[in-house]
């Protein structure tokens, strides 16, 4: 005998509020005939409780329960199979009332606050200042996600490590336009003799009182010098003295040119001296050394590089012709010169210890002896060719022969003095740039601090907060401090004010002003540019048709830009690929998985910008990606273009393969896995939740996770067949189950795969849907997916709603979105339609 | 001037001047549980590693003979442990460099944050991160996995454990005005707050929470701003020994600076990258024949070998000077810092001839161990323990309870009783 308990929430544990509804008489009967045999208070089963009078409809768990009893009713699902139908027309009336009821509790909005996120905070920064190389401090706190997505109210909360974070930020902001004064440098005179010269790799040798260069190649360390000890402390002109003399030049060659650069000490010394400042270039023509004087700029922390500008030899990757002529020549010149390279190379046993000074000591030593060695034709072309295949090592060696016997450039010492006097280095103008923008035209201090707060906000700032920025600014003023120094606090100050940390604050409609942050921030990543702040002052945005326009202006141009990345990480979870390591067996390497995600930015980006349907999201006629995965995880033999490594390319595929789309590609098979085997139940997990949009019930409590036993040859088929055997289990793994299994095929990197590894047993893909449609292979699954392609619109809208408005569609608005998504698919499913009939939807245009 | 212990903690205090960011974590700092025998970790990493037959013993147990690498420090030989056969069966190449400190996965979690994370948190520094030549690879990872910067001038080291009267008076000016304008931030946050929703005036409770605790924070910083901050004779240096050939020179200085650094209890958590790139050295007045990173790719060449050693002898002959000082200086009980203090010297390539990341040289010196020992671990054999069991022992000899480091599960503890 069942009771009818108090009506209590059991699953939330308190007792309903004041705000509770009767259910109509209806529908209870229509319960207590169909549901209450197993969900009633005593029994719960599958942890459902449906034992109530009342419901207090403003609770989420009430909407969320409720929700699922209607799509298990609706669909056939419950009562199950074995148990009696309910009467259509009973059911009929049932479901009415229930779609009603919850339509009318779950009114369309109710975005909470939104804290900016790290991305939104930084490209915010960037844009309010134009600082275009802003990036957050190391240790910046990073954002939680909920509901698979970094930007949704609820979790993005504010702590006080994080505003303490801001605080420091919004410091280090300020200093780029407002720094700390800088105290007066002192002027110096530092020399460097020739052994404060730098040698790096086979750069040079001191002989002597010289040191000796003799190569031209574009990385510094490997051609050029500079003081070991000396940089500037401030910027300005200096008097720079470099004595230098030529080493046997060529008798035919024209003068010898040094090359004077400025290099920042702190830059790596493997920089290119074409991105180096040239301050000078001497003419040396002297055998004796003789010292060349003059004034150039140097900025803060640089120092003065000396470089051979025409040295015949050079030591580039990938240019050996130097190396080859030069081995040809001095071959010529003297007898058996390559005959001892060619012995001392081979004595080395092919390794490459002989590098440097040390192969040519010991080459010297040969051609040093009596009897000179002879080489082969064979052996001599063996030499060259090895030598040609890596230029850089022999280069290394071969120039110390250089050093011996020129041509070089000899570096004898260098001297710097000054600042004679100052200069604006390139760090002055920048920061002239950016108080030149903040000012604007008008720098009376109130139109300054109105405009800044009014960009800051992205709104209008009210007379109220301008005036308090005001007072403050006067009062630092009247305490002593700079007219900068009250900016710098004014800056501090607004970057950790609520107004400019959290968008989306107004109830109702947006207005013009917040509908173009939500707008911006959805396709672009940044706030509202002057365009759009323009359409919303002229109060234009909120009119259909120019949010219209204005939408389609702001759709990404590119693969990679802010909207495709960050929500394709985020829906498909390709974001997490860097944390998987894949087992070294899959030999997949970093730059694979980089090649992976791409791949399926370009996916998504085509069918946007293309406006290509739906369907092409499960089986498209094409695929994005790059010869080294093509080869390497999809086992193509043709079809693509060779060679380019991870250049990512546009391939034909036939339509109704594995591959291609969102369910056959490497990223996605990586993500739902763990980089050493697949798990069919998270896999499922993953699909109901992303590409089918039912996501499933967290497992209940009382179930313990079940534990593969590998041992034995049974498959991980035979395993989980207790999850659909027992019934606590089968509710959901009905569901789970076959959409997990029909992926089995895809190994951890998304190669394809006949046998169970470890066991060989063949995989058994096979499944039947919950609507009964039996499938045996992922592509029996897509060809489901292609007829039944709106409910994959409706997860994709649903998730593309999330992620624009930061909150989790509602019952109402679900419904407005299968709308939407039912009158697309009747004008051509295109995608880029499907986006921006959303963008005008009441869900987005509402707080 | 040198303060008594009771003195010692305020004197240093001053200093949280400068808000280094990484410090915030300090909000939900772990305290230490009880007096662990080891207070501080230091964690040095060579890029190129160590010639391998010339770093390992080759008998293992106590009686080992000391290679030619440990020649250096012998007089250390009771304060140390050498492993062998240690690693975490990380992927090859100068890429996962990192490894060293992050495990099998590189760019994770390091080693040395984990620890600061948990016991450094009320320094002035929870850690500091230094290099020695050009930081060509990232060493310190945050537990989010981004890599952290290194120092590379020693005169901003210098300058961040001593602060001069120009960065101090900044530091208070910046406190001063930016607590100033919190009240104008809180003012215009509550007029914000009376026209939103319920929820969202919930919502904006963190925000005003959050406001409090920094508030609270900037008064503490501002009371402590007269506090007297660490002073040292140790003159600042006059250049920063940046250019590739000066390297061992920067490699001295650090190692001065970091003792100073543990000695004023201004950081518990160091780690040293040592580079290695194409600088050619000059060693006893003799410049080599090859840049570092070409002697590295020795082939078994008895030549380059040979100078390659001379570098590697170099590197720990600086090593040598910092334990006799780490054995010298004493830490507020009066007590050799080293004895409270572990340090490692590894690194994350085992073989950089051949690029392979297995069997990486490590040694560990201090920290209140048993030392004295060369402990072999055959990498071959079924169920051998890897580097991050090693890392476990060292987190719990600092009192952290930790479980696993990596792909490791275990410890070392028995090997070193």
């Amino acid at each position: 005998m069942r009771h009818r308990f108090l009506p209590v929430v059991v699953t939330c544990g308190f007792i309903t509020s004041a705000l509770s509804e009767d259910l109509p008489d209806p529908t209870l009967t229509f319960i207590e005939n169909n549901c209450l045999e197993c969900h009633d208070e005593a029994t719960q089963k599958g942890e459902i409780n449906l034992d109530f009078f009342e419901v207090d409809w403003s609770e989420k768990d009430s909407i969320h329960l409720w929700e699922r009893v209607l799509n298990a009713v609706d669909k056939g699902e419950m009562p199950p199979e074995k148990k009696p139908r309910p009467k259509a027309g009973k059911q009929q009336q049932f479901l009415a009332w229930l779609d009603q009821t919850l339509t009318e509790h779950t009114p369309i909005g109710g975005t909470l606050a939104r804290r900016l996120n790290q991305s939104e905070y930084k490209t915010t920064v960037q844009k309010l200042f134009d600082l275009k190389g802003f990036q957050l401090p190391t240790g910046f706190p990073a954002d939680r996600e909920y509901h698979g997505f970094d930007n949704v109210g609820e979790g993005l909360v504010l702590s006080p490590p994080l505003l303490q974070a801001y605080s420091e930020t919004a410091r280090l902001v300020a200093d780029q336009l407002f720094p700390p004064p800088i105290p007066p440098v002192e002027k110096q005179s530092s020399s460097a003799g020739v052994d404060e010269l730098v040698i790096s790799y086979s750069s040079g040798k001191v002989v002597g009182d010289a040191l000796r260069l003799g190569m031209n190649c574009n990385p510094i360390w490997r051609s050029s010098t500079w003081p070991t000890r000396i940089e500037t402390h401030a910027a300005g002109i200096y008097r720079i003295t470099v004595e230098l003399s030529t080493f046997r030049p060529a008798p035919d060659a024209p003068s010898m040119i040094a090359k004077i650069f400025a290099r920042d000490l702190s830059s790596p010394d493997g920089i290119s001296k074409k991105t180096l400042r040239v301050l000078k270039e001497i003419e040396v023509t002297s055998e004796s050394p003789e010292t060349y004087t003059f004034e150039a700029a140097l900025y803060e922390r640089q120092t003065p590089v000396i470089h051979w500008e025409n040295a015949p030899f050079c030591s580039d990757r990938k240019n050996e012709s130097h190396l080859l002529a030069y081995f040809e020549k001095r071959d010529s010149e003297i007898p058996g010169y390559l005959a001892a390279w060619n012995e001392m190379v081979n004595e080395s046993g092919g390794r490459q210890g002989f590098r440097g000074g040390v192969g040519w000591e010991r080459v010297k030593k040969k051609l040093e002896r009596d009897e000179l060695p002879e080489i082969s034709e064979k052996d001599r072309a063996k030499f060259l060719k090895a030598a040609a295949g890596n230029p850089v090592l022999y280069a290394e060696t071969v120039v110390f022969d250089v050093y011996d016997n020129g041509p070089a450039l000899e570096v004898h010492g260098l001297k710097l003095e000054g600042p004679l006097r100052p200069v604006d280095s390139p760090e002055d103008k920048e920061r002239k740039r950016l108080q030149n923008n903040f000012f604007g035209e008008d720098r009376n201090p109130e139109s300054v601090i109105r405009r800044f707060l009014t960009s800051a906000f992205r709104r209008p700032a009210d007379g109220e907060t301008v005036q308090s920025y005001l007072a403050m600014h006067d009062r630092h003023i009247t305490a002593g401090h700079t007219p900068d120094e009250a900016m710098h606090l004014i800056i501090r100050s607004a970057l950790i004010s609520p107004r400019f940390l959290y968008r989306s604050l107004t109830d109702g409609p947006l207005d013009d002003y917040d509908l173009a942050s939500r707008l911006s921030y959805f396709l672009t990543g940044a706030p509202p540019a002057d365009r759009l702040i323009e359409k919303a002052e002229q109060g234009k945005l909120t009119d259909s048709q120019v949010l219209y326009f204005q939408s389609k202006r702001l759709l990404p141009g590119n693969s990679s830009a802010p909207f495709v990345r960050n929500f394709t990480g985020q829906w498909l979870d390709t974001r997490i690929l860097p944390e998987i390591m894949p087992d070294p067996k899959f030999k997949f390497k970093t730059k694979d998985a980089d090649s992976a995600r791409e791949e399926v930015e370009h996916l998504f980006f085509e069918i946007l910008k293309e406006n290509r349907p739906m369907t092409d999201f499960i089986d498209p006629d094409f695929a994005f990606t790059s010869s080294r995965l093509a080869q390497h995880v999809y086992g193509l033999k043709e079809g693509y273009r060779k060679g380019g490594g991870y250049i990512i390319q546009r391939i034909p595929l036939p339509r109704g393969g594995r591959y291609g789309g969102v369910l056959g590609n490497s990223a996605v098979m990586m993500a739902t896995a763990n980089g050493v085997d697949t798990q069919p139940v998270l896999r499922g997990v993953w699909v109901l939740e992303n590409i089918l949009g039912m996501p499933p019930p967290p497992p209940p409590k009382s179930v313990p996770a079940l534990t593969p036993d590998t041992r034995g040859a049974t498959t991980p088929r035979n395993l989980l067949t207790a999850h659909t055997s027992d019934e606590n289990c089968a509710g959901c793994h009905k569901r789970i189950d076959p959409v997990g299994f029909v992926l089995e095929n895809f190994d951890p990197v998304g190669a394809w795969r006949d046998n169970w590894p470890g066991i060989d047993n063949p995989i058994d893909a096979s499944s039947t849907l919950p609507d009964g449609t039996e499938i045996k292979d992922i592509v029996d699954f897509k060809k489901w997916l292609v007829q039944n392609v709106d409910q994959f619109s409706e997860c994709l809208a649903g998730h593309l709603m999330t992620y624009a408005t930061g909150r989790v569609p509602n019952y109402s608005e679900r419904k407005e979105i299968a709308a939407i998504v039912k009158a697309n698919h009747e004008t051509g499913n295109g995608f880029r339609d499907l986006l921006l009939a959303l963008i005008q939807s009441e869900t987005f245009r509402t707080k | 001037m040198t303060p008594g212990p009771a003195s010692r903690r305020r004197f240093l205090k001053a200093a949280g001047v400068t808000l280094a960011l990484p410090a915030l974590e300090s909000f939900g700092a772990t305290a230490l549980a009880g007096k662990a025998k080891a207070q501080r970790l230091v964690c040095i990493g060579t890029y190129l590693g160590f010639h391998q037959p010339s770093f390992f013993p080759k008998q293992a147990g106590k009686d080992y003979e000391l290679s030619p690498l440990l020649k250096p420090i012998s007089d250390h030989r009771d304060q140390f442990t050498v492993f062998s056969g240690l690693d975490h069966r990380a992927p090859n190449g100068h890429n996962s460099w990192n490894n060293y400190l992050c495990g099998q996965l590189p760019d994770s979690y390091s080693l040395d944050q984990q620890v600061s994370d948990r016991i450094g948190q009320d320094s002035r520094f929870p850690s500091l991160q230094l290099t020695a030549g050009k930081a060509s690879r990232s060493m310190s990872h945050t537990k989010q996995g981004v890599a952290l910067p290194m120092i590379e001038r020693p005169t901003v080291l210098y300058s961040k454990l001593f602060a001069s009267p120009e960065d101090r008076a900044r530091s208070e000016y910046i406190l001063r005005s930016g607590h100033s304008s919190l009240d104008l931030v809180l003012e215009d946050a509550k007029r914000l707050q009376r026209n939103v929703s319920s929820l969202d005036k919930a919502k904006l409770d963190e925000y005003f929470d959050s406001l409090r605790e920094v508030e609270k924070r900037m008064s503490r910083q501002i009371e402590s701003v007269d506090d007297p901050i660490p002073e040292t004779d140790y003159p600042k240096p006059e250049y920063d020994p940046i250019a590739p050939t000066l390297q061992l020179e920067a490699e001295s200085i650090m190692y001065d600076l970091m003792v100073l650094a543990l000695e004023t209890e201004s950081t518990n958590v160091l780690s040293l990258f040592i580079g290695g790139l194409g600088q050619v050295f000059t060693i006893d007045g003799q410049t080599l024949q090859a840049g570092y990173h070409a002697l590295s790719h020795h082939g078994n060449d008895p030549d380059a070998i040979a100078d390659l050693i001379r570098v590697e002898t170099e590197h720990m002959k600086r090593f040598d000077r910092f334990l006799t000082q780490l054995r010298t200086k004493t830490d507020a009980n009066g007590e050799p810092l080293l004895d409270s203090t572990i340090v490692m010297l590894g690194t994350g390539m085992g073989d950089a001839s051949r690029h392979a990341n297995s069997n990486l040289p490590t040694l560990v010196a201090g920290g209140g161990f048993n030392h004295g020992k060369h402990i072999a671990v055959d990498p071959e054999a079924d169920d051998s323990p890897l580097l991050g069991d090693l890392y476990i022992s060292l987190m719990q000899q600092m009192g952290i309870e930790a479980e696993e480091f990596s792909n490791a599960k275990r410890n070392l503890n028995h090997l070193f009783s």
